[in-house]
């Protein structure tokens, strides 16, 4: 099938491969669990877990680490690394030095973006852009063609399940 | 070699599997059940349990189609009976996913599409669930007789005299005329 996802389909893949990610991480879990059936609020609440890991591991003796890093590949693609929610703006300009437009906000607790606050932006071709999160914090492969002139870059992330990453127009 | 062992594992691979496959689940999901929003959380649930059950699938047993048809069913009819046990007051405490307007649209498309197999599924809901499985898979779903006894883990034989029997019982009193291949 090589027709474009929608936005449903798009964001269930990421989440899908943010599951198999994990499995492939931990193997005796993976061969050693039989029956069963995850399902999409236990999935979601995996996610609450794993971000909350995430998060939990800010010792004060690790605040001087830094919370993000933020690099260029070769072929223009740019990483994003976020070990904590915190300097939001200083990642989104950190973005911006990259070329990035972006828009870069941590929630409180439990809060998402409200609905249609976004205009969601088709992803190029075959795209790169991956987005996977867990123990080992939240990471972003961006694409360099799915953020275009007059597109944005939106990370959205909170203390729960709901971390999103899309591209705006 | 198959990939699908590895999809659970294997973020790429899965992927593949996961594009290659996303329309026909949908589609099943579609003939089945009438909300949108309920047939994302199921079209999830699928692809989870593919993810969960990957290593187990042995290509010596059957089809991958056959395969996937058995865990889309078993994730499709443990929501059922959870619904049953629970009421659907209470059908998925917490919410559904929530769709956007371009995946909302196209998800009412296909449910519209499949309006018509979702009554004729609704026509063969009077047989016993043993023969009604199998006239659902082959009549419903066009599977051939051979993936669908894979899919209800029973020999082809034992598929090809639940179907007739099937059709028998079901005589002239509903529609079911959607050609059925018997496969030798």
């Amino acid at each position: 099938m090589n027709r474009q996802l929608n936005s449903f389909e798009s964001a269930l893949l990421c989440e899908l491969r943010t599951v198999v990610s994990d499995r492939a991480q931990e193997p005796r879990r993976a061969s050693s669990r039989v029956g069963g059936v995850v399902t999409s609020r236990r999935l979601v609440l995996a996610a609450a877990a794993a971000t909350a890991v995430a998060l939990t591991v800010v010792l004060p003796g690790a605040l001087s680490s830094p919370a993000y890093a933020v690099q260029e590949g070769p072929s223009g693609d740019v990483s994003v690394q976020i070990d904590r929610l915190e300097d939001a703006p200083r990642l989104q300009a950190a973005l911006s030095a990259l070329g990035v437009n972006a828009q870069v906000q941590y929630l409180g607790d439990d809060m998402q973006c409200s609905s249609g606050r976004y205009q969601p932006a088709p992803s190029a071709p075959n795209s790169r852009t991956r987005f996977t999160f867990g123990s080992n914090g939240i990471r972003v492969e961006l694409d360099r063609r799915d953020v275009g002139d007059g597109q944005t870059l939106v990370i959205s992330a909170s203390i729960s399940s709901n971390v999103q990453v899309s591209t705006s127009e | 070699m198959s990939i699908v062992w590895d999809v659970g594992t294997d973020p790429d691979l899965f992927e593949r599997f996961y594009r290659e496959h996303l329309d026909e689940v949908q589609r099943f999901v579609a003939r089945r059940v009438d909300d949108p929003h309920a047939a994302a959380d199921l079209t999830a649930d699928i692809f989870l349990a593919v993810i969960e059950s990957a290593q187990r699938y042995d290509p010596t047993v059957g089809s991958q189609r056959a395969w996937l048809f058995g865990i889309a069913r078993h994730v499709v009819h443990t929501e059922y009976r959870r619904r049953e046990r629970h009421g659907r007051a209470v059908y998925r405490l917490g919410g559904h996913r929530v769709l956007e307007a371009d995946a909302l649209e196209q998800a009412v498309e296909r449910l519209d599409a499949q309006a018509q197999a979702r009554t004729l599924r609704d026509q063969i809901a009077v047989l016993a669930p043993r023969l009604r499985d199998v006239l659902e898979l082959v009549a419903v779903d066009q599977l051939s007789v051979t993936d669908a006894a894979t899919a209800l883990g029973i020999s082809p034989n034992a598929a090809r005299v639940r179907l007739h029997r099937a059709r028998r019982q079901l005589g002239d009193s509903t529609n079911v005329t959607t050609p059925v291949e018997v496969s030798p």
